[in-house]
């Protein structure tokens, strides 16, 4: 039986090399033509813990994870007691018999294989921990795959540590294979045609593909401090940076980090940090310096649920509020959340430009969803990109007793010409007191509404350079989703699983949260049937911005805050039901 | 073309200063320009960081490229203006309050990380612009107006801190004598690496204790006894003696260390990260290669 999603999820305990294996076999599949999405759980600690990781196969575009499972490896009993009921009907149960002597396995519509992965890492004589990679072998055999594509995987992979781990890796991926083709104990039922692979596909995780965007649009200064689910990005920028000119400094806390690069920024670097909700926190004030200083600033906030220390490696929308209004006073800033990798990597390029061009920071919302989960996308390219440092001068005319430069002149358009510190004969002050057009304190009420005025009308023209809500599926449909950052993907998948059963629904989705875009919005929702959010927060926060910015209360809310991402099969069971439609039985 | 002005303590002037008459804030700004001439520094060669408090006040009264920052965040600021452009020099002017108190944690970090910066620490024992509540390197007893039985902790040394977070520069100066402040501040410029230069500086308005007289009674010259600057040991031991005896000034401890900026590589061709920024997009065709 063909399978439209072949989905593969390993588990085990953290430290079993389970996303080290998905990785692995996600890249297989993709090097064979296929769609991949991989999606990991873990706990907040090193070693132990129930972990899993998972990889989904398509011919079509798969943007989501899968609860389905139909092939699943457990390397230890209690993951095959928490994670069996997920396999579909008649799918398969892969084991190791040297850690599960005897599973109790109560479902009869299931097939198990056991396979001693412990055994055939000794066979090959590598360490234990490559019960992960026989396991890949495994399925592969099963699949009638090919090795010849890991073999490639493996060599781009740990060409680097030199042929002998290759050589090793490879040992172990073959055993795997040659096992499952003469012991497996039925003919595996799934099936995954293998295409053509094509050249221009990558699979990348959101916060690799932020990551990437940065160093294509010049990042030259790059500061962070641990915190889950930013640090793989800071992990990106300290392997890549430096072969890019990138300074990357881990600093001692957010306050250092934030503040460091706002000093590297005024020096006329393109600077940026990442963290999550907590340390987003710790950098609130100096996001208010950066704004009244007028120093472009990039602020990626990858989300994970809160309060305070919440769940630490799972997933959630809830800072959207929260990163709109940080820090005290009115101030112009940027919000956008980036809906899937493709987007992180063009996020980059207009968060530099919007910071450089208008003077203030810009905040990239993710979630720990989309920044550590691979997605499959055609391989980034800068083609219609440029670079665009805003007003910054070289030269000048100093004015005032003291002959210092008008850094913050009042201009139409409230975006003042800078020139970097250095530069020769024009002196000024950026500073956080309200200040005069020199940067010098100032506690005049004209003055401080000049200035105040001038910051504020940066929105302006802000409104219109940035990009408006787009619209997914037909124009004319049954139900239209609402959906901004990373449950687009979900969202988009719930779309086609629907359309395959003849229900027209569409998403409007969006990317900039901030300046909200109250015409577009406005003119999207005219003449709609039926509205409903879905956002993973408990209280609706786009939705309390549609209201606040159009006056349209939209009553029907799907909300998640579970520490877990929205499931495309199980959106569309709620639109279904919402529509009064019955699922029609399985194929 | 007119000819440039020769460089004087007036081309760093900007606004008239608004501190209390007496202020040890004046010492210091005098100082600081006085040192900068003699440095020939210009004002758009340089970069200095304020704090908040009086000391940061100064932004006002200084022609220069500078910033002036939140409470407590100079330091950070100042590593980051470095690492952009580590051909500027950098001089943060703050507080104790701010430096010691909010940005006690900074002091620590950036002296480890080592960046060519000259910290000024302006040590008044107090906070001036909220009316004269005690700073962390009160002592123990002041009585001020949010201690009204007298402080409970014992003070911050910053002396004895700097040297346990293994400063390569520190010094203190005292804002009552120009002339070895001034040539105080040009060691401490000249220092390749961070340079801490704690200063007494009376609060003639809420500090009554530690003023000019109490300080001229106490404060000598360690270029005037048996000091060397190169030893640790000596510099711990100068560095405890009681302040309501003897206040040493002066260089307690220098010795070369790798600045940060010496230690990161895109720094090292030559070229400042600024004159690195790419101004076109940049090509990652390589990377993206890893995901395929």
């Amino acid at each position: 039986m063909p399978t439209e999603v072949f989905n593969w999820k390993i588990c085990g305990v953290g430290g079993y090399g389970l996303q080290v294996a998905s990785s692995m076999l996600g890249k297989t599949f993709l090097r064979g033509g296929l769609n991949v999405q991989t999606y990991d759980e873990f706990p907040s600690v090193i070693k132990g813990g129930p972990a899993t990781s998972q990889v989904a196969a398509s011919v079509a575009p798969i943007r989501s994870p899968r609860q389905a499972v139909q092939l699943l490896v457990c390397l230890n009993e209690q993951s095959i007691r928490d994670h069996v009921r997920e396999l579909v009907p008649g799918g398969w149960l892969l084991y190791d018999p040297d850690a599960v002597p005897k599973p109790s396995v109560k479902r009869t519509d299931l097939t198990l294989f056991p396979a001693p992965l412990t055994r055939i890492t000794q066979e090959v004589k590598a360490e234990k921990i490559m019960r992960n990679v026989v396991s890949i072998g495994a399925t592969l055999g099963l699949l009638g795959f090919s090795t010849d594509l890991v073999n490639q995987q493996l060599r781009q992979q740990y060409g680097q540590k030199g042929e002998e781990v290759v050589q090793e890796n490879l040992k172990a991926v073959e055993a795997g294979a040659t096992y499952a083709t003469e012991h497996a104990p039925a003919k595996f039922p799934f099936r995954l045609k293998v295409g053509r692979r094509r050249q221009r596909r990558m699979l990348i995780s959101g916060n690799d593909a932020l990551g990437l965007g940065a160093l294509a649009a010049g990042v030259r200064f790059y500061a962070g401090y641990p915190m889950t689910p930013s640090t793989s990005l800071l992990f990106f920028m300290v392997k890549h940076g430096p072969d890019f000119g990138v300074v990357v400094r881990q600093l001692p806390d957010e306050i250092a980090v934030i503040n460091a690069a706002i000093g590297a920024s005024f020096a006329g670097v393109r600077s940026m940090v990442a963290t999550s909700g907590g340390g987003f926190s710790l950098m609130v004030e100096s996001l208010g310096l950066a704004a009244m200083t007028e120093t472009p600033l990039v602020v990626v906030n990858a989300q994970r649920p809160g309060p305070a220390t919440g769940l630490p490696t799972w997933t959630e929308q809830g800072d959207l509020r929260f990163v709109m209004h940080a820090a005290p006073g009115d101030f112009p800033r940027v919000v956008v959340a980036p809906g899937d990798v493709t987007e992180c990597f063009q996020a980059m390029s207009l968060a530099f430009n919007i910071a450089d061009r208008y003077q203030t920071p810009v905040v990239v919302l993710t979630d720990k969803f989309l920044g550590e989960s691979s997605f499959t996308t055609d391989a980034m390219r800068t083609t219609d990109w440029r670079v665009d440092r805003g007003p910054v001068v070289t030269r000048g005319v100093i004015s005032g007793e003291h002959g210092m430069f008008p850094r913050y002149a009042d201009t139409p358009s409230g975006v003042s010409p800078r020139p970097f510190p250095g530069t020769p004969g024009l002196p000024y002050m950026a500073n956080s007191d309200e200040h005069d057009e020199f940067g010098l304190s100032t506690e005049e009420a004209s003055v401080r509404l000049v200035q105040h005025a001038k910051r504020m009308r940066k929105l302006t023209d802000l409104a219109w350079d940035l990009p408006e809500p787009e619209r997914y599926g037909p124009t004319k449909a049954d139900l239209t989703l609402l959906s901004w950052g990373s449950t687009k993907g979900p969202a988009l998948d719930a779309l086609e699983l629907l359309a395959a059963e003849g229900i027209r629904i569409n998403l409007i989705h969006f990317f900039v949260l901030h300046p909200f875009p109250a015409a577009t919005t406005i003119k999207r929702l005219a003449g709609v049937k039926r509205l409903v959010t879905v956002e993973g927060n408990a209280s609706g926060q786009l939705a309390g911005l549609i209201r606040q910015h159009t006056g349209l209360a939209i009553e029907d809310q799907i909300l998640r805050y579970d520490g877990r991402p929205f499931e495309a099969v199980e959106l569309a069971a709620a639109v279904r039901e919402r529509l009064g439609i019955k699922r029609r039985a399985h194929a | 073309m007119p000819k440039p002005l020769p460089l004087t303590e007036r081309s760093f002037r900007s606004r008239p200063p608004n501190w209390c008459p007496g202020c040890g804030d004046f010492g210091i700004w005098t100082a600081l320009k006085r040192a900068l001439v003699t440095l020939q520094l210009k004002p758009d060669q340089l970069t200095i960081v304020f704090g908040i408090g009086c000391s940061g006040n100064m932004v006002n009264v200084v022609r220069a490229y500078g910033f002036h920052g939140l409470h407590g965040r100079t330091l950070p600021v100042a590593e980051g203006i470095r690492l952009a452009n580590h051909k500027l020099p950098v001089i943060v002017v703050g507080g104790d309050g701010d430096g010691l108190g909010e940005g006690i944690g900074h002091f620590i970090h950036a002296i480890r990380a080592n960046p060519n910066v000259t910290y000024i620490l302006h040590d008044n024992q107090v906070y001036g612009l909220t009316k004269g509540e005690h700073s962390p390197t009160a002592p123990k007893g002041f009585v001020s107006t949010t201690a009204p039985t007298g402080v409970i902790e014992e003070p911050v040394n910053p002396i004895g801190l700097a040297l346990a977070a293994g400063a390569s520069f520190v010094s203190r100066g005292f804002a009552g004598d120009l002339d070895s402040l001034e040539t105080l501040l040009v060691a401490a410029i000249r220092h390749q690496g961070l340079a801490l230069v704690d200063v007494l500086q009376p609060c003639v308005t809420f500090n009554h204790h530690n003023t000019y007289l109490w300080y001229y009674q106490r404060v000598y010259q360690l270029s005037n006894v048996q000091h060397d600057p190169s030893k640790l040991d000596l510099a711990w031991r100068r560095a405890q003696e009681p302040m309501d005896e003897k206040i040493p000034v002066g260089i307690f401890f220098q010795t070369k260390r790798p600045t940060l900026e010496s230690q990161l590589p895109p720094l090292q061709g030559g070229r400042t990260l600024l004159e690195q920024q790419p101004v076109r997009p940049v090509d990652i065709s390589a990377v993206v290669a890893q995901y395929q």
